[in-house]
């Protein structure tokens, strides 16, 4: 947030609002809403989440379930079939009450219905409860499923940003290597090259050579002698240690150094240098990779 | 001139908005017109009980009448009336039977309007959405001025306010996002009317330090005031703030004030200080980095106004458009949707101090432009003025026996969300006031 330019007076919350909101898509790669997301998890589950194996119609089918439907339970009781709305119709059947049981034993049908009764009570109940569990488990995978896509954006947003840090390192690789030319100029398209190459040859000296003639030339002839070289170097090295004294360079700058040639990388003076950079480089094997003369 | 304030709840302990709000503006029109207060025995919001003596009062210097409610509400009868004219096709008797179990219902304050009615040039009536104020506007019509304070909540979508808002002489609107609101749902731009809301006393004494030694906070701290309700967005406020804390190295605290009917969470960072006087409000107003809104529901947030007199920006809740308007308009405050834009705003107020200067400086301008004392009473007497030398019309009589009992009114849920929403930003372009065609 430090980067708001406020004069007082001429400030914008709108401006403002817009600027956070640019920095949190940034920080986040896609700006997505808590909204959002739940849509996505509703809307595009087949696309995101097919690779997890989770079904893409699985919360519709378990919201679509059917609900069981109960008839409703009746109670019985002892006097249940002797019952009538109408009072003469009690009265007579229990006149003949007496007839009937002469007839066939009404007892074990009345317990029996009543017990079924009482059973059909505490399975509904059970199948209620059940209702209850089932509904618990649809909020626990409506929100795994939400849980998973915001997961899935997640992930997706880091592979973008690992994306992203390996290009600014390549950048920077081919950045530091431009520099390195900048220090030391192409063989073939220096005169001194040219010159240097016999001499190499002229020597005929295995790959410890180079190291010797590397403490030769740091320790005397950059002091002693005016050779074409060695100025070509020192120049080199004052320009760099000039724009090490400057600012720290805009994007735009790094920019152009990125995509420019080793000749532009020259002439831009907001070059931002690295110390390692300003210094001959050496190979992994102890060999300075400046061309030697 | 002399008018009469009328307003569910009244007294110097009573310090609900819209009753705080009826209490300051009857105590300012005082200096300029014959000011009486009519209202009920009740003192407590949710059920109306009768706790005053009926009769008449003194509170500072005004008369005050109070009338005595009938019944209490019943919550489980005002729950059950909501669901059903919220949530499902209804008539126009229901919405009355909503509007009776909400209350409070005093028949002998309607009975006292209407005998007394030519007594007063005007009645101001103070939140809609009352029993006392819909009778109320219907029995004096020609004199009645209403203060909606309304909110965006389904009962600004029931039919029978309607007339109401068409009906009364004027309306004094709290912002410009309650003004857009109200005329989208009644169609009544042509009632007189202005953009006015309240004024605060700010002390000129508030002290930063007496409030860090009496409290014993040295540490950088934003600062919520107001009832801890879960309405007013208190959770979620709790919720964000922990994850900023947890995310965001530093010490800037969270300081509560306010009774709480809700869990406040144990954090070394959240202070919760209980109701505290006004002077304690100042000066803690005074110490804060901000003050924080997390209300989904505002007309006019009373306490933000005051942090911008005292020069503190605002962070508020950016889903409540009329907030969202104010911080927008006043240049002195921030809001957010979501927790990034919580923690990316508050983030921005804790380290980023010009930002914080220029919003301090904007919000006191704002203030003193707006909301201070000379500004409100001179809109009020402008309208009232402007109402005595016009002519009244009729209000649309209640529909008759058959029509109230058809069940042709679709749920009021569905018709305020239909509402246009955002912040009301082109307030310039408009007329500054309304008038009756």
């Amino acid at each position: 947030m430090a980067d708001f330019a406020i004069r007082s007076g001429s400030i914008d919350v709108e401006e403002i609002m817009r600027h956070i909101r640019k920095r949190i898509r940034d920080k986040r790669g896609v700006d997505y809403t808590e909204q959002e997301i739940r849509e996505l998890a509703n809307v595009k589950l087949q696309r995101i989440l097919d690779p997890t194996g989770v079904r893409s119609d699985l919360l519709k089918h378990f919201r679509e379930r059917p609900k069981t439907a109960w008839p409703e339970n009746y109670s019985f009781e002892n006097h249940t079939i002797y019952a009538s709305t109408r009072g003469l119709v009690v009265f007579v059947r229990r006149l003949l009450r007496p007839v009937l049981k002469l007839l066939f034993s009404p007892n074990p049908l009345i317990d029996t219905l009543h017990k079924q009764s009482l059973i059909n009570s505490h399975i509904e109940a059970r199948f209620g409860a059940k209702d209850d569990h089932d509904a618990l488990s649809y909020e626990i995978l409506n929100n795994l499923v939400v849980e998973i896509t915001r997961l899935s954006i997640e992930v997706n947003n880091l592979k973008m940003q690992v994306q992203s840090v390996n290009s600014r390192l390549d950048f920077d690789e081919r950045r530091a290597r431009a520099l390195e030319g900048l220090v030391n100029p192409p063989a073939a398209d220096t005169p001194t090259e040219r010159k240097a190459k016999p001499d190499a040859e002229e020597s005929g000296d295995g790959t410890s050579k180079p190291r010797r003639r590397r403490r030769r030339r740091r320790g005397g002839r950059r002091r002693t002698t005016q050779d074409g070289e060695v100025n070509q170097t020192a120049e080199a090295e004052t320009k760099i240690s000039e724009t090490e004294n400057q600012e720290e360079p805009s994007p735009i700058a790094e920019t152009a150094v990125g995509t420019g040639s080793d000749k532009s990388a020259e002439s831009s003076t907001e070059e931002p240098e690295r110390p390692e950079a300003a210094t001959p480089r050496t190979t992994d094997d102890g060999a300075t990779d400046t061309p030697e003369k | 001139m002399k008018l009469a304030v009328v307003v569910q709840r009244y007294g110097s302990d009573v310090n609900g908005g819209a009753e705080l709000h009826a209490r300051y503006i009857a105590e300012h029109l005082a200096k300029h017109a014959e000011v009486e207060v009519l209202t009920t025995c009740a003192r407590d919001y949710v059920s109306w009980r009768n706790e005053f003596d009926p009769g008449e009062d003194r509170v500072g210097n005004l008369l005050v009448r109070r009338f005595p409610v009938r019944h209490p509400r019943d919550p489980l009868i005002f729950g059950r009336w909501s669901h059903r004219v919220f949530e499902h096709r209804h008539s126009v008797a229901h919405e009355l039977a909503w509007l009776e179990s909400e209350g409070p219902t005093s028949p002998r304050l309607i009975r006292y309007l209407r005998k007394n009615a030519s007594d007063y040039d005007f009645f101001l009536f103070f939140s809609y959405r009352y029993a006392h104020a819909y009778h109320g506007c219907r029995a004096v019509a020609p004199r009645a001025v209403l203060v909606p304070t309304a909110e965006r909540d389904p009962a600004i979508g029931l039919s029978i306010f309607g007339p109401i808002f068409r009906g009364v002489r004027g309306i004094m609107y709290n912002s410009f996002e309650e003004r857009a609101m109200i005329q989208a749902v009644a169609g009544n731009s042509n009632v007189r009317h202005t953009v006015v809301g309240v004024g605060s006393e700010i002390p000129s004494d508030s002290d930063a330090e007496r409030f860090r030694q009496k409290f014993d906070i040295q540490q950088p701290f934003i600062v919520y005031i107001g009832r801890l309700d879960e309405n007013k967005g208190c959770p979620e406020l709790f919720q964000f703030f922990r994850n900023y804390a947890s995310r965001v190295s530093g010490s800037l605290q969270l300081v509560l004030i306010g009774r709480s009917i809700l869990q406040i969470p144990s954090h070394p960072r959240i202070r919760h200080l209980g109701f505290v006087s006004d002077q304690d409000k100042f000066d803690a107003l005074a110490a804060a980095r901000a003050l924080v809104m997390p209300s989904n529901f505002e007309s006019l947030s009373m306490v933000a106004l005051e942090a911008w007199a005292m020069g503190r920006p605002v962070l508020a809740n950016g889903s409540c458009d009329v907030l969202q308007g104010q911080c927008i308009r006043s240049k002195a405050g921030l809001y957010y949707k979501n927790y990034e834009e919580f923690a990316e705003t508050l983030h921005a107020l804790e380290t980023n101090r010009p930002l914080h200067a220029a919003l301090s400086v904007n919000g006191s301008e704002y203030f003193q432009r707006h909301y201070s004392w000379p500004v409100i009473e001179r809109k009020y007497l402008e309208v009232l003025n402007h109402l005595k030398r016009e002519e009244a019309q009729r209000m649309e009589p209640l529909p008759g026996w058959f029509h109230r009992r058809r069940r042709n009114i679709a749920p009021t849920r569905e018709t305020v969300d239909a509402l246009p929403t955002g912040p009301a930003l082109k307030f310039n372009r408009g007329p500054r006031s309304g008038r009756r065609a």
